[in-house]
């Protein structure tokens, strides 16, 4: 077997189990299916560069998934220069009865992929690390338990920095910049 | 109620699950808890993302990419590794760069040393910053040198501020690796010239100081 081939099938071993998850991940979080396949074969590249350590990692699919937010927010921060510092901004102006309702209705449904849009972009916007544990607790599923393990914090640490991220996150979502249309009409008649 | 305690059931209150009787104490908390309303919003916004349907990869999207990135290499240290000496195709370049600088030679920019970019360098770590310049044609000996100011140094090159050497870029994307770590506070600038005989473009990439470790 060839160098090449040796490396491959090693890499394939390791990585195409959580390919369907990876892919489902960074399909949520881009906005065309190519997209979301640059960021995974970003994660990918990673995986291969880190090929060792990963051989070693009990929970991959969690570490593959960390990257991922990771290298998502790296290309946010890359591509597009955010339009709302990091800091905490804005009051915040809304129900919380409105926001505890989960049901939507149809005619919601357009707000609710601007919605989306806006969240992605916020979510962008916070640090890597605790974008990352958010996601991976509220979005991925992972327990505190399973994050301990990942992480080697200590419960009480996550749960203090998933409230202090989800606050961010609701503070961005807030702000002014983040609900500015992204797309503008320049011309034209109705 | 407090904060902590807010926070143990915000997914149940965000998910519907609470039992109405409590519910209506945590949201009322919400209603004199900045941070907890606050929170309340940001869980139901993660919320939203986890409801979106997760999507099946394209049929042979993993082969492809697995093909791709077994057979990129690491970088070499040396000045002429800079290029990656390989000319991707879009979706490919797409992929693996950072900047992309779209370089009609021919044509001398408005600002000759307009910043295009910036890229995030770290002092934990140092960071590959890839740098896909796109030519209409092949250019043979081209030259290309770098200028860094601040506190940002590449690596393997210790307190170098400036690099320089040619080499033949090919028609279409040619991508520039440089592995970039921070010196001290502030970040800095990097200046890159192209140069050949028909033209000569440069460009400014800031490289701000991530104090967030990756």
């Amino acid at each position: 077997m060839s160098e090449y081939d040796s490396a491959k099938s090693r890499f394939t071993a390791l990585v195409q189990e959580h390919f369907s998850a990876l892919y489902g991940a960074a399909r949520r979080l881009t906005s065309s299916p190519s997209d979301a396949e640059d960021l995974v074969q970003d994660v990918c590249l990673k995986a291969f560069e880190s090929i060792d350590e990963l051989e070693r990692i009990e929970f991959r699919r969690a570490w593959l998934l960390k990257v991922l937010y990771h290298k998502f927010i790296d290309r946010r921060r890359e591509f597009s220069r955010s339009p709302v510092d990091q800091a905490d901004t804005g009051a915040d102006s809304f129900e919380p009865e409105q926001i505890a309702r989960s049901e939507i209705r149809p005619d919601e449904q357009l707000d609710q992929d601007a919605r989306i849009v806006q969240i992605i972009r916020a979510m962008g916007i916070l640090n890597k690390d605790d974008c990352s544990l958010l996601a991976l607790h509220d979005i991925e599923g992972y327990s505190l338990d399973e994050l301990q393990q990942l992480t080697g914090l200590k419960t009480g640490t996550i749960k203090s920095r998933l409230y202090r991220t989800r606050s961010k996150l609701g503070r961005l979502l807030s702000s002014e910049a983040l609900q500015q249309p992204i797309l503008k009409v320049v011309g034209g008649k109705k | 109620m407090n904060c902590t305690e807010f926070s143990e059931q915000v997914t149940a209150l965000t998910a519907g699950t609470m039992p109405e009787g409590n519910r209506d104490e945590y949201l009322g908390h919400a209603k004199v808890c900045a941070g907890c309303s606050a929170a309340l919003r940001g869980r139901h916004a993660t919320l939203l993302v986890e409801m979106l349907p997760l999507e099946e990869p394209p049929a042979g999207s993993f082969e492809r990419i697995a093909t791709n990135v077994t057979r990129s290499r690491p970088q070499r240290d040396t000045s002429r590794s800079f290029w990656s000496g390989a000319v991707f195709g879009g979706a490919v370049a797409a992929s693996l760069l950072a900047i992309v600088l779209m370089l009609g030679v021919f044509q001398p920019p408005a600002d000759p040393a307009q910043t295009v970019a910036e890229f995030y360098v770290s002092a934990e770590e140092p960071r590959m910053m890839h740098v896909a310049i796109e030519v209409d044609r092949a250019l043979p000996g081209a030259e290309i040198s770098i200028l860094l100011t601040g506190n940002v140094e590449v690596q393997g090159f210790g307190s170098r501020r400036e690099l320089n050497w040619s080499d033949d870029l090919d028609a279409g994307v040619n991508k520039l690796s440089l592995p970039l770590v921070a010196s001290g506070e502030g970040g800095g600038q990097m200046v890159v010239r192209l140069s050949h005989p028909d033209s000569e473009q440069l460009f400014v990439i800031d490289l701000p100081l991530d104090s967030e470790v990756s």
